[in-house]
């Protein structure tokens, strides 16, 4: 099957490149971080197979050295989005002492993904000849 | 070490989203795993004790916890956490045009195989679209007692079924026959549009239902 792959360091790099400092960019690009989230939680799902919410704030963290923080008032309503888009499925699961909810893609998610990857490797290289032509990922 | 939160601490942050209205056991159970899992970590990285790192926890909710009600798209009365209330906003505005979309497409349909020739047909067909969602809802909202834990989407669909229940009152003055034989094609058109739209209302609503039973039957069995 066909995929696409993006380097987390690619879109890293294109997050992080649009200002040079963490609060630039909680500032300034805040609707380019929106529009890129749901791609960015359907990646991390398409690597890890299923996640919970706290895990995947987490995982962004980690991945971006703590530069990159998606707060809850966005987590959760982008994962029920994309719920009932039937692009996630939901498995239920009593973990210690309290029930977590995990969210996996289902077969149209998947296919979504490659094609949000896609869209988003596209406009990384636009913005890039445009920004920064010179730079190299 | 890892460390991991005592029952009566779970109960405690349980309890806390209730009494900030999150009483829908779908957004509770998952909102109750994120924050236990936040004081967990934060236990872990510094010495704080368990009410500090529970206040630090709760801070980050302060936003979406704050209690809404949106009069245009849920209803004036129903007041909830704003994370909840930004679902149902979301989800009554999609339908909405949904709704528009469809309707209009349906009303262009009978408009073009020229029903004029046989209003009678249209006439039952809508009554009986009618009166088939009207049994449909009410099964529905016996369901929906009968799977009895609360949900976010069980509570949706109760209070936009609501509207059912003018239905009967319609049939009986009789107003769809009245006005879908009407001498104005407008006003025919129109009222054509508008029962539709009200029947395609209830018709994207049963989803809701099953997700209901759904999440019912997922939490019985966790």
């Amino acid at each position: 099957m066909f995929e696409i792959y993006i380097p987390w360091c690619l879109m890293y790099n294109f997050l992080m490149y649009i200002c040079d400092n963490k609060n630039e960019f909680y500032m300034k690009s805040s609707q380019l971080y929106k529009g890129s989230l749901v791609t960015i939680i359907m990646k991390l799902l398409e690597e890890n197979g299923r996640m919970y919410g706290y895990e995947i704030t987490q995982k962004v963290k980690a991945i971006t050295q703590g530069e990159l923080n998606i707060t809850e008032g966005a987590l959760y309503p982008a994962l029920h989005k994309l719920e009932s888009d039937g692009l996630l499925d939901v498995e239920m699961e009593r973990v210690d002492n309290r029930l977590r909810k995990y969210y996996k893609l289902t077969e149209k998610g998947t296919a979504e993904t490659v094609n949000r990857l896609a869209e988003l490797e596209d406009f990384i290289r636009n913005m890039q000849s445009l920004v920064k032509p010179n730079l190299e990922f | 070490m890892k460390v991991k939160l005592s029952d009566v601490e779970i109960a405690d942050i349980e309890e806390t989203l209730e009494m900030n209205g999150v009483v829908y056991e779908d957004i509770k159970s998952e909102l109750v795993d994120h924050i236990a899992s936040e004081i967990e970590a934060l236990l872990e990285q510094e010495d704080l004790c368990y009410e500090k790192a529970f206040k630090m926890a709760f801070a980050n909710w302060k936003k979406d916890l704050q209690i809404h009600s949106d009069g245009i798209w849920v209803s004036k009365n129903v007041t909830a956490p704003k994370i909840i209330m930004d679902r149902w906003i979301a989800y009554s505005k999609r339908h909405f045009i949904y709704i528009i979309v469809i309707s209009g497409l349906f009303t262009s349909l009978i408009a073009l195989i020229r029903y004029d020739d046989s209003p009678l047909v249209l006439d039952y067909g809508i009554r009986l679209f009618c009166m088939l969602n009207l049994g449909l809802v009410l099964i529905s909202r016996m369901l929906i007692w009968r799977y009895n834990t609360n949900t976010s989407v069980g509570y949706l669909f109760k209070r936009r079924s609501l509207m059912v229940f003018f239905m009967p009152l319609m049939i009986s003055f009789g107003l769809f026959g009245l006005n879908i034989l009407h001498g104005e094609m407008d006003i025919r058109y129109a009222m054509i549009f508008f029962l539709i739209a009200l029947n395609i209302y209830f018709v994207l609503d049963y989803p809701l239902v099953l997700k209901h039973i759904r999440l019912n039957k997922k939490l019985a069995i966790s």
